[in-house]
């Protein structure tokens, strides 16, 4: 048995008694009114870690970078190469929005090359996982073979399973890929349910007529692969799906092994989730919202999760952008919660 | 009241601001409300690129209607909340010391007395706003003292270096005089402003009600100050005059529920530019919070279903125009981290290279 096989089967939902230990905690604390999700959401971070009595989070961003073969179809406003650009931009330069926002909800953070489509053993620091060189365009042919993905999967587990035992407990996955959202939105409406016209947003803010092009590009994807069932996971993952995709698929199932939480970000990682729930329903008890992204179809793959998202400032960046911000105020959460907590004895 | 001058936001900053955003090493707009966050900042401060901004919190403490039938804590609920505040061990407390602000609670009207209680900013007008469906909530003399104590607290918190205010309230029963100052500035009809709760009124009753005890007092939106004395509160006045005093001082103000939000509306109907000075925060599921958002043409950032006053969604609030400023300062142009710029869409336009 594979690593990728071995996780999912060591997956078990969170531990709801330690879930009823904090609630009476919030309970005794609460004068008047209520805390709201702020209640859950410490709720949900206690019950993942297993600690009846949650310490600040010692928290780690993730963020994986590809190329997608469907890029030659011109659906993005950026070429190609910034991805190149950006994912030294977070390591050299670290002047990337993760970069930004990794300060401000006070997180360390790993980037991993999957599969971007050029030579990066330059870049200090980045973690060399090349699968291959981006994914081939699934219009032509299936983007990753069924090993290529189980690998770039097990890419996210490994890589899970050591912050773990260096003590991480939370994890923030972000991505980097031009073209990606192409890619998701084919994901999404097939998890969704949902049209190629619902499902495709103007990503890095496109123009009309690049819009036009990529609605096409999700509309022709979803006729030559209308044959994959909506719960086949591995299935749509390595047809339509990207290398960073695979592996916040896998950071996902690893840390729902390993007791760690992930907070999704907006769109793009939204749909690895939507893969890891069907691989194992049970690992979405490991997975926190964070906000609600100006990419049109997110809410519809939120629902089809059963989540909500927490935050609203129009962000569509990726990046584990709004994932930051929901970080903050989970921290901001468990603050009040030590300080309530505590504050009954002192 | 003072006689006061807001100064206009700097133009000039906010467009250099708005370049150095625009060329940050991202897809043009796609950090959205942040970019908006700091680019205000920008036109605040005077500065084109501001950083390390100073933050506290301030909450005013006042109760209403004490004189009501419905008074049945007799202020010792607001008694319990300053008194948990000033002891340093509230939920409020613990996350503005993530974000190194001091907090400030500011007694105005509550009923109790506070002398005593530690950590608690004596500034009280009179013991709690009267009950307006049997005459004015308080008298012009007290409405000018409420609105000087929020004015005075804005010139304090300037001269002490602060920039950036989490604004939050305390009280009983205050919910009734945001409701009334919202339903008089908003014109919205009462039953869009009023939830069904255990009370044996039906929501058209109540709305019946309260429309005929506003009516009484002929208010209308042209007279905020009439709206505030008849149907206000100390703590509602003490806010209006706080906004009005940190436009003045050029202070960022983030508010959050329903009563912040009342005060924001007389304020604004005092002078508008005080909107180009605050921040929303948290959304409530409260209708009159609701109406407020619609009847200012704004939607909040957070989404966590808060009941709970005392600043919590301001401070939440805090960390998001924290979040604004880590991206202002922290990210790269594209020219400085050498990375391609946009060659389709609106950044096509605005992304240079520099």
């Amino acid at each position: 048995m594979g690593l990728f096989e071995e996780t999912c089967k060591k997956i078990t939902p969170k531990d709801t008694k330690i879930g009823e230990a904090v609630q009476a905690v919030w309970d005794r604390e609460t004068p008047y009114g209520s805390y709201g999700k702020l209640v859950d959401m410490v709720k949900q971070y206690a019950m993942v870690t297993r600690q009846i009595s949650p310490e600040i989070p010692k928290r780690c961003m993730i963020i994986a970078c590809a190329d997608h073969g469907v890029a030659e179809m011109g659906v993005s406003a950026y070429p190609i190469d910034v991805t190149v650009g950006m994912t030294q931009n977070y390591l050299i330069p670290k002047g990337a929005g993760a970069n930004a926002l990794g300060n401000y909800c006070g997180t360390d953070m790993e980037v991993v090359d999957v599969g971007i489509k050029a030579d990066m053993t330059w870049v200090p620091g980045l973690r060399h996982n090349k699968i291959r060189m981006g994914t081939r365009n699934f219009l032509k042919e299936p983007a990753m073979t069924k090993e290529e993905c189980i690998q770039a999967m097990e890419v996210g587990i490994a890589l899970v399973n050591e912050k773990v035992a260096e003590g991480y407990n939370v994890f923030l996955v972000g991505e980097m890929g031009i073209a990606n959202t192409t890619a998701s939105a084919v994901m999404t409406a097939k998890f969704a349910g949902i049209t190629a016209e619902q499902a495709t947003g103007r990503g890095t803010n496109i123009s009309d007529e690049r819009l036009k092009v990529k609605q096409k590009v999700v509309h022709d994807a979803l006729v030559k692969y209308a044959d994959i069932d909506k719960n086949d996971g591995l299935g749509i993952l390595h047809s339509v799906g990207g290398l960073e995709f695979a592996c916040i698929t896998g950071i996902i199932l690893g840390a729902a092994a390993a007791h760690a939480m992930v907070v999704i970000d907006g769109f793009n990682t939204t749909a690895c989730a939507l893969v890891a729930h069907t691989m194992v329903p049970a690992s979405m008890d490991y997975v926190m919202a964070s906000h609600l992204s100006a990419e049109k179809a997110h809410v519809e793959a939120l629902k089809t999760l059963g989540l909500e998202a927490y935050v609203n400032l129009g962000l569509c960046l990726g990046e584990a952008s709004g994932g930051s911000i929901q970080m903050g105020m989970l921290d901001l959460a468990i603050r009040m919660y030590q300080e309530l907590e505590g504050g009954h004895q002192a | 009241m003072r006689e006061f001058t807001i100064q206009p936001l700097n133009e000039a900053c906010m467009e250099a601001c708005q370049l150095r955003v625009d060329n940050l090493t991202k897809p043009i707009y796609s950090l959205a409300q942040l970019e908006k966050i700091a680019v205000r900042l920008a036109g605040i401060y005077n500065v084109e690129q501001p950083n390390h901004i100073k933050n506290s919190v301030l909450i005013f403490a006042g109760d209403t209607a004490v004189d009501g039938k419905q008074n049945h804590t007799k202020g010792q609920d607001s008694l319990a909340a300053v008194t948990r505040l000033g002891s340093g061990h509230s939920a409020t407390e613990a996350a503005a010391r993530k974000l190194n602000a001091a907090v400030y609670t500011v007694d105005v009207g509550l009923e109790q007395d506070t002398q005593a209680v530690a950590g608690v900013i004596n500034k009280k007008v009179a013991s709690g706003a009267k009950f307006f469906g049997a005459g004015p909530a308080m008298t012009e003399a007290e409405m000018e003292a409420s609105l000087e104590v929020g004015f005075a607290m804005a010139e304090e918190l300037a001269s002490k270096g602060v920039q950036a205010v989490a604004l939050g309230n305390v009280g009983e029963r205050t919910l009734l005089s945001a409701l009334a100052v919202t339903a008089a500035i908003t014109q919205y009809p009462m039953t869009e402003l009023l939830t069904d709760n255990e009370c044996t009124l039906s929501i058209q009753e109540k709305a019946e009600r309260l429309t005929a005890t506003l009516a009484r007092y002929e208010l209308t939106p042209e007279k905020p100050l009439q709206i505030l004395q008849c149907v206000g509160s100390l703590d509602i006045a003490a806010m209006v005059g706080f906004y009005l005093g940190a436009a003045v001082n050029r202070l960022g103000v983030v508010f959050d529920n329903a009563v912040t939000g009342a005060a924001l509306l007389v304020a604004r109907a005092i002078n508008p530019a005080v909107m180009d000075f605050v921040f929303q925060s948290a959304a409530y599921n409260e209708p009159v919070h609701k109406a407020q958002m619609k009847f200012l043409g704004i939607s909040p950032y957070l989404y966590y279903n808060l009941e709970m006053d005392e600043a919590l969604g301001s401070v939440m609030g805090l960390s998001v125009v924290d979040a604004a400023l880590h991206m202002l300062n922290d990210m790269k142009t594209f020219g400085e981290a050498t990375v391609t710029v946009a060659e389709d869409g609106p950044g096509n336009k605005r992304q240079d290279g520099r």
